[in-house]
């Protein structure tokens, strides 16, 4: 089945740091991806690599089974900084957008703008960081993409903004069935909009897959202090906060707990995030899942 | 592609616009003052011999002389000023505001975004600079009449536009390799002037072997007004060339001394020792071979510099 | 779309701890209780409520699915999606009945020496294992 996107081992390096490297992950069409981790850890690499902006080092990256320049007219994209010609007006980055885009929608690009009341005249460098961000969402948007990427979208947005921005963007996937991949630093919001995430560190992947399975999967487990060695036979230990005699634990489970002695708590996908983000570097969740598999055998 | 360079460059093109309107006004201004001049004195019909012609000659070059340094000064920089404001940002200045990141993921291959922005510059470019080489060949004919053809080479011909396009290659080139507008700016201006000073003086003087012509006092002459002398010099008996401190030297009668019967001693003193004076030159007839081989030689430092930045461009860069 | 008065309003709760879709589902339930909403009302079309919100449209999707599986909305195409039961009905006889039964725990509670602080996170932590034992079912 074709995905939206999918890497097979993709790296990318820099003389011989490696900004990103052995990342493999499918993204399935339809779905509104969040890509998460620490600044330097390889998102916007992996991000320019997918639009072609990038060539890999290492591996392979297919965009709707295709190389990412070849389908360029179908993949939407919204770079950091959202640049625009600070110079062009609005209409005249709508028209570029018309001359350089054979799926262009001029009048779709004009209706969002009206809907946002963001003048057609007033010169891009002239507009609040806020409108900037949604006219480059709607540059990305009139393409009419079938999948849409962004890098840090609402960074540096005040919180107004920055929801308006989403709501924009919710539309527009309600709208068109759009798949989106977006990186971001915030996680608060990742819940409410994400369906599925991808979980970047230290230029590796540690997690990819549908936010479902992932918070049914990992629970809060708070017990005691001596039980912890023998949940950690069956189950992966993601972060560990331990008392003298109580264990207050993110793991992520395989199967049922079915020792008593624990409670077993709803984990915010906040907390999985942060606990995936605070493995050692070189440590990764398939590297301790491995383990697992060790041991039970 | 072709409206986003025009809306992208007009300001550039406006401001070259005025500046080249400015430069054919003064050229059509003192180019009509030449020819009234050239023609009402008589210098037209004034052939070399005559006595009064170089009462003439004197008079019209004192007259037009600073003008005429000024606007080749002026024609001269435009070159370089194609290549520093609409060469060197180019590339330049997408990959340092990062406007590449949105130009480079619409539905155009940056191969295509790239061609098309060169074809166009540089057409628009070579247009400008044909024009404008025509307008200075009218306006400098009087002044080759008087003077030399070869006073005026830099400025008319085929050598002005392929310096032109040769400066925006340059700027371009320069514009990849930095990816910051002001230091591709510096380059271009650095290596523009070493190219063009470099090819004028070294290579330019022996893109054919030159001409010699000899003379003394006894057989007194020079090569032709219209040619170009590039050198003279003392030799000896032998053709070994002296130093003016050797001639000196050896004859040393002018020395604190410049009456007539000093220079009768020099004179006589030179010949003795059967010195001569040798002209290296290049004839008149040899100006439009020179213009196309310095051409070629600017269009192929073009095309190197451009094909593999180019490449680069489209390939590599994030 | 901003100026039709809607039946019902959502909001989002981000401290909760309840999954979006879940707070969806739970805020058409109260609604129907209450009376707020009753029978042949519409609710927001989904593109409305995800536009509001800012809420990603499968949330939306999965809730108005779970309720029509409850048997409390039905989607009519070209039209929209409609109440067509409440729930206020069936609880309210029951209410009393249920009030009783609730005083006699509060009393045995107080007996154990629990206090209101106790009973409360009692209440809450099995109402939210209740809840979530549904959900699997």
């Amino acid at each position: 089945m074709i995905q939206a996107l999918e890497t097979t081992q993709l790296g990318k390096r820099y003389g011989k740091d490696w900004a990103l490297r052995d990342c493999s992950l499918q993204l399935p069409i339809g779905r509104v991806a969040g890509l998460v981790g620490p600044n330097g850890a390889g998102k916007t690499t992996l991000l320019h690599l997918a639009v072609g902006l990038l060539e890999p080092s290492a591996g392979r990256v297919l965009v709707f089974g295709e190389a990412p320049h070849s389908v360029l007219p179908r993949v939407g994209f919204v770079a950091q900084d959202r640049p625009l010609y600070r110079a062009f007006r609005v209409m005249d980055m709508l028209m570029l957008g018309q001359k350089l885009n054979p799926t262009w929608d001029m009048e779709l690009a004009k209706e969002r703008l009206a809907h946002l009341n963001i003048p057609l005249n007033r010169p891009t460098g002239k507009l609040s960081g806020g409108q900037q961000a949604q006219v480059a969402l709607v540059m990305a948007l009139a393409k009419r993409p079938e999948l849409l990427i962004l890098d840090e979208p609402i960074a540096n947005l005040d919180p107004l903004a920055r929801y308006e921005f989403q709501q924009t963007l919710m539309d527009a996937v309600a709208q068109d069935g759009l798949t989106v991949l977006f990186s971001s630093h915030l996680i608060a919001d990742l819940d409410r909009v994400c369906d599925y995430l991808i979980i970047l560190s230290a230029s590796q992947v540690q997690l990819a897959g549908d936010i479902e399975p992932l918070l049914s999967t990992h629970k809060r487990l708070i017990g005691p202090r001596d039980r912890e060695a023998s949940l950690a036979r069956t189950h992966t230990i993601l972060q560990a906060r331990s008392s003298e005699r109580q264990s207050n634990l993110l793991v992520r489970t395989h199967g049922a707990v079915l020792d008593p002695s624990w409670e077993v708590q709803e984990a915010s996908l906040e907390d999985i995030i942060l606990a995936y983000l605070a493995l050692p570097a070189g440590d990764s969740f398939s590297a301790r899942y491995q383990q697992i598999q060790e041991v039970a055998r | 592609m072709i409206w986003v360079t025009w809306r992208q460059h007009r300001l550039e093109a406006l401001i070259a616009g005025i500046l080249l309107t400015i430069v054919v006004v003064f050229l059509l201004v003192t180019g009509a003052s030449m020819i009234s001049m050239y023609q009402s004195s008589g210098l037209a019909s004034c052939s070399p011999d005559q006595a009064v012609c170089g009462h003439l000659e004197g008079t019209f070059i004192n007259h037009f002389n600073v003008s005429v340094n000024f606007i080749t000064v002026m024609l001269s920089t435009l070159p370089l000023l194609v290549g520093m404001f609409i060469g060197a940002p180019l590339v330049a200045r997408e990959l340092e505001q990062r406007t590449h990141r949105l130009v480079w993921t619409q539905s155009i291959s940056r191969a295509r975004w790239l061609g098309t922005k060169l074809l166009l510059l540089s057409g628009v470019t070579l247009v400008a600079f044909v024009g404008l080489t025509f307008l200075t060949m009218w306006w400098s004919s009087p002044w080759n009449a008087v003077i030399t053809p070869w006073a005026t080479y830099d400025v008319r011909g085929i050598v002005l536009p392929a310096y032109a396009l040769f400066a925006l290659a340059l700027g371009i080139a320069a514009g990849i390799l930095a990816r910051r507008s002001v230091a591709a700016i510096g380059i271009t201006i650095v290596l523009f002037l070493l190219v063009r000073v470099a090819i004028t003086f070294w290579l330019r003087p022996y893109f054919l072997p030159p001409l010699t012509f000899i003379s003394s006092f006894e057989q007194p002459g020079a090569p032709h007004r219209s040619d170009w002398t590039i050198k003279v010099e003392t030799i000896d008996r032998n053709g070994q060339p002296l130093s003016d401190s050797q001639v000196s030297q050896i004859c040393p009668q002018l020395i604190g001394n410049g009456s007539a019967a000093a220079f009768t001693a020099f004179q006589t003193c030179e010949k003795n020792h059967g010195f001569q004076s040798r002209s290296t030159y290049q004839p008149a007839d040899r100006f439009w071979i020179f213009q196309a081989i310095e051409s070629i030689i600017f269009l192929l430092l073009s095309l190197a510099l451009l094909v593999p930045t180019t490449w680069l461009a489209t390939r590599k860069i994030t | 779309m901003e100026s039709e008065k809607q039946a019902i309003e959502f909001y989002l709760d981000n401290r909760s701890g309840v999954s979006p879709y879940l707070q969806l589902v739970q805020q058409v339930k109260q609604a129907l209780r209450l009376g707020f909403l009753k029978k042949g009302d519409q609710l927001p079309t989904m593109r409305m409520v995800v536009s509001r919100l800012a809420i990603n449209p499968n949330t939306v999707f999965k809730a108005y699915r779970e309720l029509e599986h409850d048997g409390l909305i039905e989607s009519r195409p070209g039209q929209g999606t409609f109440v067509i039961r409440t729930l206020a009905d069936a609880s309210l006889a029951s209410h009393d009945e249920l009030r009783r039964s609730l005083l006699d725990w509060l009393r045995e509670a107080e007996a154990a020496g629990l206090d209101e602080e106790s009973v409360r996170a009692l209440i809450a932590s099995t109402l939210q294992q209740f809840q979530k034992r549904e959900q699997i079912a």
